[in-house]
């Protein structure tokens, strides 16, 4: 995203949109809490940190340590694409069109929906910016419900281990998801509380996505059947103590 | 049943913390929040005098303080907030081994790599003489180049209580009591009482019954946690048990400080505490989230008061020309007992002594480890308990003594009196005398002591003696041996940590301002 430019007529008369092609080389995206439920469908659903705030982000894993699963030369095959990926290569901006664009965006290009016509915007870019402004609310949405969750301790690292067939391991790190156990064991007011305002059926429909992860297992040895994968869930008992005295080990 | 049978049988259900600074508030908090997790039906009240000002002691923690928070049941995030605190990650103690210009070694809070399977002191010092060889605690760890570029110990996708480097805090005492009470209170139960204690009404046998104040209220209780400070109202007003002074040992009886603004907004806090020798003593230098501590401890009977001031004021700069000084006694020293019939005493009423390794906190926290995480239910185990109690706190405060005595005692500097009188082996604990003869030939192990868990464990111990350039010759290695090969595996350990911890981690000031903004999460 290094490479965003304001959407300018005058420069960007030639530039399309391809809907299809979007998602190349994204191995995550960010969800909006309404999209839980379309997305868990084909995608395993898990929490990530934002580098800058350590504040827990809901996102969809599209990939296991390569490139998109779901992105291939056809278009993007599965039933629902999240719309960060959809959205990829556009930024609301201020001023001129209210668009940013990223040129080097697999979705961005010669082919697909004209952005300019006779040097102005087509109807295509509102339609863009109220899906951004649209994402942005929903994306806010899932950050509250993650946070919920996280103040009910409900969250616990999910740790990924990759092994190829040649043995080398690979390890998926910084992914959350919900800790079953602790759901188990919310006092009644909290069921309560996270029942109401929908949290827990939430946290029940990102558990159950786990699963999806056979699913890109599937995908990945499908695209490389020489050189097939397997993925599993490094499962610790408890966290790793922290050294808290002085020089105790 | 006799009445000795009922006395021994009595439960302890009540106990009364007596004085309100930060040892008070620690102890009611650790006992609150114990009796809440074990449903314990203990009951937990603070006494504080509404007058009598707290001293503040010790605005640098060890690790422990983490633990100690963490069982409180305060977040990191709120301590951080609270008591604009700051990460340290050791101390770098400058011109303690000579007074050559820029001479300075890091006591880290990493152990060296690989302490639990091998120790690298003799083949760092098999090394050690090779032209840029490098100093023992950055061959042995990664821990003194953060401090050197001034990264923090996490960053702010990193759980609390959790560090990429161990670490401890520097924090504002005043606002960590003001913390730990509102949470007392508030969310532990703590029945807080404002008053001054009168009387002290006794049973037989001399069990402290109740604390009478001066508007004729009574508060009874079973154990009495004596945290009057200086004042020691109990284990020294009542019970009069004798303090065993250490100055013929540690002479700094003078402390002076200083609160230092920052010169600008977004200037680098120090993630780490400097000690700085000075001819008859040493200044303290800590960074907080809005100021520096920094303050001049030494011997009067080596320099007048005005010329330690003096000397403080040139170390700080024009910054400290406005600034006004606070002077404070140092009666270095301990009880003879801590814990006297049902009264312990935690804080400086159990003892003080200079803050060179930031002690007094921690004292607080083992103390408080040991009462409320095993209070006796009965007043007949409390004769045990005391007993242990005694045994394992004299031990710690002799260790601490010693240790704190090493940092002088193999000092190189002839340049005052001051530095010569610490360096005669007569000013030696026995016990520091015999182990360094012990470690002029081999490193210090954990069998060089008597307690698994000793306060200050064998890894401080070489951090300070090879910091110092102590003049030791270890058995030849043999880099063919299995061991040496375990040792480069370890060193190669360190080494790809280092290169990661230097890439990913922040600015000290650029976490701590993310952890106030954004908090840190719990996994």
């Amino acid at each position: 995203m290094s490479g965003l430019v304001a959407l300018d007529p005058a420069r960007h008369e030639t530039v399309r949109f391809d809907a299809a092609a979007a998602g190349r080389g994204r191995a995550i995206a960010q969800l909006g809490r309404g999209e839980i439920a379309l997305a868990a469908c084909d995608m395993p659903l898990c929490f990530a940190k934002d580098g800058g705030t350590g504040r827990f982000n809901l996102v969809a894993l599209m990939a296991l340590g390569g490139d998109n699963l779901f992105a291939g030369a056809g278009g993007f095959h599965a039933t629902y694409m999240p719309q960060a990926v959809l959205l990829g290569a556009f930024r609301l901006a201020e001023g001129g069109s209210g668009l940013a664009i990223d040129p080097a965006d697999a979705s961005i290009g010669a082919r697909g929906a004209a952005l300019i016509e006779r040097g102005a915007v087509t109807s295509l870019v509102a339609e863009l910016r109220a899906a951004l402004q649209r994402l942005v609310e929903d994306v806010a949405a899932a950050r509250a419900l993650a946070e919920a969750l996280a103040r009910h301790r409900l969250l616990r690292p999910w740790r990924l281990v990759l092994r190829r067939a040649e043995a080398r391991e690979h390890a998926l790190d910084g992914l959350y998801t919900i800790d079953e156990e602790a759901l188990a064991a919310l006092d009644e007011a909290a069921v309560v509380a996270l029942h109401r305002d929908g949290s827990l059926a939430a946290a029940a429909v990102i558990a159950a996505s786990r699963q999806q992860l056979e699913r890109l297992r599937q995908l990945h040895d499908a695209a490389q059947p020489d050189a097939r994968i397997v993925v599993g869930e490094l499962r610790l008992t408890s966290e790793p103590r922290a050294r808290l005295d002085n020089h105790v080990i | 049943m006799s009445a000795n049978q009922r006395h021994d049988d009595a439960p302890v259900t009540e106990v009364v913390v007596v004085g309100g600074g930060s040892a008070g508030w620690i102890a009611a908090c650790r006992l609150a929040a114990q009796a809440q997790r074990t449903r314990s039906g203990v009951a937990v009240t603070l006494v504080e005098s509404a007058r009598i000002p707290t001293v503040g002691v010790g605005e640098g923690t060890w690790p422990t303080m983490r633990n100690t928070l963490a069982k409180i049941g305060i977040s990191e995030t709120d301590f951080v907030r609270g008591c604009d605190a700051a990460f340290k990650q050791g101390a770098r103690f400058a011109g303690w081994t000579d007074d050559s210009p820029g001479e300075g070694y890091y006591h880290p809070l990493n152990p060296p790599a690989g302490a639990t399977e091998l120790d690298l002191a003799p083949h760092w010092l098999a090394q050690s003489d090779a032209p840029e060889a490098a100093d023992f605690a950055t061959w042995v760890d990664f821990q003194a180049t953060l401090c050197d570029a001034g990264l923090a110990p996490k960053s702010i996708t990193t759980p609390e209580w959790v560090g990429q480097a161990n670490y401890a805090y520097h924090l504002d005492a005043g606002k960590f009591a003001t913390l730990l009470r509102e949470h007392a209170v508030e969310r532990l139960g703590v029945r807080h009482v404002l008053g001054d204690v009168a009387r002290v009404e006794q049973g037989d046998g001399g069990d402290v019954t109740a604390l009478v104040l001066a508007d004729g209220a009574a508060i009874a209780g079973d154990l009495f946690v004596d945290c009057t400070g200086f004042a020691a109202l109990l284990i020294g007003g009542v019970y009069a048990v004798p303090f065993r002074r250490c100055g013929d040992v540690l002479f700094a009886d003078r402390a002076i400080a200083l609160q230092v603004p920052y010169d600008r907004e977004d200037a680098p806090i120090t993630c780490h505490t400097v000690s700085t020798a000075q001819a008859a003593g040493w200044i303290w230098d800590i960074g907080l989230w809005t100021r520096r501590g920094v303050g001049h401890v030494y011997s009067s009977a080596h320099i007048g008061d005005d010329e330690a001031e003096a000397a403080l004021r040139r170390y700080v700069g024009p910054a400290a020309d406005s600034l006004t000084a606070r002077r404070i006694t140092i009666d270095g020293g301990h009880r003879e007992r801590f814990w006297q019939n049902n009264v312990v005493a935690v804080g400086l009423s159990a003892g003080f002594i200079e803050p060179l390794e930031a002690s007094a906190l921690m004292l607080i926290e083992a103390s408080m480890d040991a009462i409320a995480d095993r209070l006796p239910r009965t007043r007949g185990a409390m004769r045990v308990a005391a007993r242990q109690f005694n045994a394992a706190f004299t031990h710690h405060w002799a260790r601490i003594i010693e240790f704190l005595k090493l940092h002088y005692a193999i000092t190189k500097r002839t340049d005052t009196d001051f530095w010569r009188d610490n360096a005669s082996p007569a000013t030696w604990p026995d016990g520091l005398a015999e182990r360094l003869e012990l470690w002029r030939t081999q490193p210090p192990a954990p069998q060089d002591f008597d307690h698994a868990r000793e306060v200050f464990s064998w890894p401080s111990y070489q951090y300070v003696l090879h910091g110092m350039r102590f003049d030791a010759h270890y058995a030849p290695i043999d880099p063919a041996a299995p061991e040496s090969a375990l040792a480069r595996r370890h060193l190669a350990r360190a080494e790809r940590a280092r290169a990661e911890a230097m890439q990913r981690l922040p600015r000290h000031r650029d976490l701590i301002r993310a952890v106030r903004e954004h908090g840190l999460q719990a996994v």
